[in-house]
């Protein structure tokens, strides 16, 4: 990712956790009567968690053509009041609609796990692979026919790679060890699934 | 009737059995079995293959396998997984692939747009050659540079006049890309060229189509292969060309109403590139 790639990228995050806060905010406060929804003041974010006001207005009301850039410990103390994991301030509605298609398409990665996490809850190693395997689902391989098309082929190569990379990324990232097995089961065909449906069209250019 | 889905049955009650069989191996993986597939269902299907029977029972089984495959498609881990209708099997592919449709189209045209799509994707990844040699193969003239509005007014033409070639080659090269063998069936509709020399190219459109448009559900590796065999198959019932000079003929032709030939041969004939 190069400089401007990078700024455009942070820009967006930026914006999104703008915009992500402001409509929080306008339905946060105390519920009034008849079930209807307040906003919550920034006076009242300030005196629960200590962010300034001319902080909190940074970052819901940027500069014209300039993106907020909070830092960990505004954004903690910011999901904290919100009483939402900090993560959740960052997500666009893509993220959330990638999360509820992984789970849309579960069931064969489900079974998949089911079938290859032991009954005392260890697995093979590489099980997010294998359960994309199981699933037919990685690697892409060559129709059949025996026509070559380098750039197709190159792409394909690709995918394959990106895919073996995520395993790896989100093993590290979850598998800590310690939970139960049905848990492990669950969150590998969560992943197993996210990854699939996240593979994009051509890693050489994720912009499509 | 033992197949409820009307779509379905009238294409699969009285189908060749080579055609069903290569449904049966795309819902099976070619015997290997699928994570959603129960292995007595893996087991019936593959031995009715083996044994070349295909009975009512065996029939109404590829229809509730293909039904349940595109239930799990649908967007449908709150739906428990319940069978969905042939058509909206048909329309969820051709909204995906952005194929132009209307729920009141019955599946013949949806099946034609999905075709049609899918040909317009793979035309896009061929060289110029490659695409002078695959119209000059259906009958058609394209001059190489002429530009994407020449050809799609070409495959617009051919849509029109030659759909079932076009659903045969399609189909061919779907069944030679995911289980590994081609069709069983040849129509002198359709120049044996044109089946074999194009497997290549659309085999490769065919395995980008999970990422080119939004089709990653495991499940979409059975309904799409399998969508697309349906079409050829409701084509081939339809137009029931004669084996060897391609007239259309009707459904319970025994002769060749142009040429003569006895059409009672489909499951004796081999598809062989110097026929």
């Amino acid at each position: 990712m190069n400089d401007l790639e990078a700024y455009r990228s942070t820009h967006m995050v930026g914006m999104q956790v703008s915009e992500n806060l402001s409509s929080v905010l306008r339905v946060a406060g105390p519920v009034r009567d008849a079930g209807l929804h307040s906003p919550l003041r920034a006076t009242e974010v300030n005196r629960r968690s200590g962010i300034a006001r001319s902080t909190l207005r940074a970052i819901t009301n940027p500069k014209e053509g300039s993106a907020p850039n909070p830092d960990l410990h505004t954004l903690v103390r910011l999901a904290e009041v919100l009483n939402l994991p900090a993560a959740f301030l960052l997500m666009s509605q893509n993220d959330w609609l990638s999360i509820i298609q992984a789970i849309n398409g579960i069931r064969d990665p489900h079974a998949a796990a089911e079938k290859l996490v032991n009954n005392d809850g260890t697995a093979p190693p590489k099980l997010l692979e294998k359960v994309l395997s199981e699933c037919g689902l990685h690697p892409d391989r060559p129709p059949a026919g025996g026509y070559e098309n380098r750039t197709e082929l190159a792409r394909m190569n690709a995918r394959n790679e990106w895919r073996v990379r995520m395993c790896n990324i989100y093993t590290a990232l979850f598998d800590k060890g310690g939970s139960d097995r049905t848990s492990k089961v669950l969150l590998t065909a969560l992943i197993a699934s996210y990854i699939n449906i996240t593979t994009p069209h051509d890693p050489a250019n994720q912009k499509d | 009737m033992i197949i409820s889905d009307k779509d379905l049955a009238e294409v699969i009650l009285d189908a060749d059995n080579e055609d069903l069989g290569i449904l049966i191996d795309m819902i099976t993986d070619s015997g290997k079995g699928r994570m959603s597939l129960t292995s007595s269902v893996c087991t019936q299907l593959t031995n009715a293959k083996s044994t070349n029977i295909y009975d009512e029972v065996t029939r109404a089984l590829i229809a509730e396998e293909l039904s349940r495959f595109g239930g799990n498609s649908l967007a449908n881990f709150l739906r428990g997984g319940e069978g969905v209708s042939y058509k909206e099997i048909a329309m969820d592919v051709a909204k995906r692939v952005k194929a132009p449709f209307n729920s009141q189209h019955d599946c013949l045209t949806i099946e034609a747009a999905i075709i049609s799509k899918v040909m317009e994707k793979t035309l896009e990844k061929m060289t110029e050659e490659e695409r002078k040699e695959f119209f000059s193969s259906v009958g058609q003239s394209y001059i190489p540079g002429s530009g994407p509005a020449a050809m799609a007014a070409l495959l617009a033409i051919l849509s029109k006049q030659g759909m079932f070639q076009l659903s045969s080659i399609l189909a061919n090269a779907t069944a030679t890309a995911f289980v590994g063998r081609g069709l069983f069936y040849s129509s002198a509709a359709v120049a044996p060229a044109a089946y074999t020399a194009f497997i290549g190219p659309i085999g490769w459109a065919i395995t980008a189509l999970w990422t080119a448009y939004d089709l990653s559900s495991p499940a979409y590796r059975v309904t799409v292969p399998c969508v697309i065999q349906i079409a050829y198959m409701r084509r081939k019932k339809l137009e029931n060309p004669c084996i060897k000079c391609g007239t259309s003929l009707p459904n319970d032709a025994k002769f060749c109403t142009e040429c003569g030939q006895a059409q009672n041969q489909h499951s004796t004939l081999k598809l062989t590139s110097d026929s």
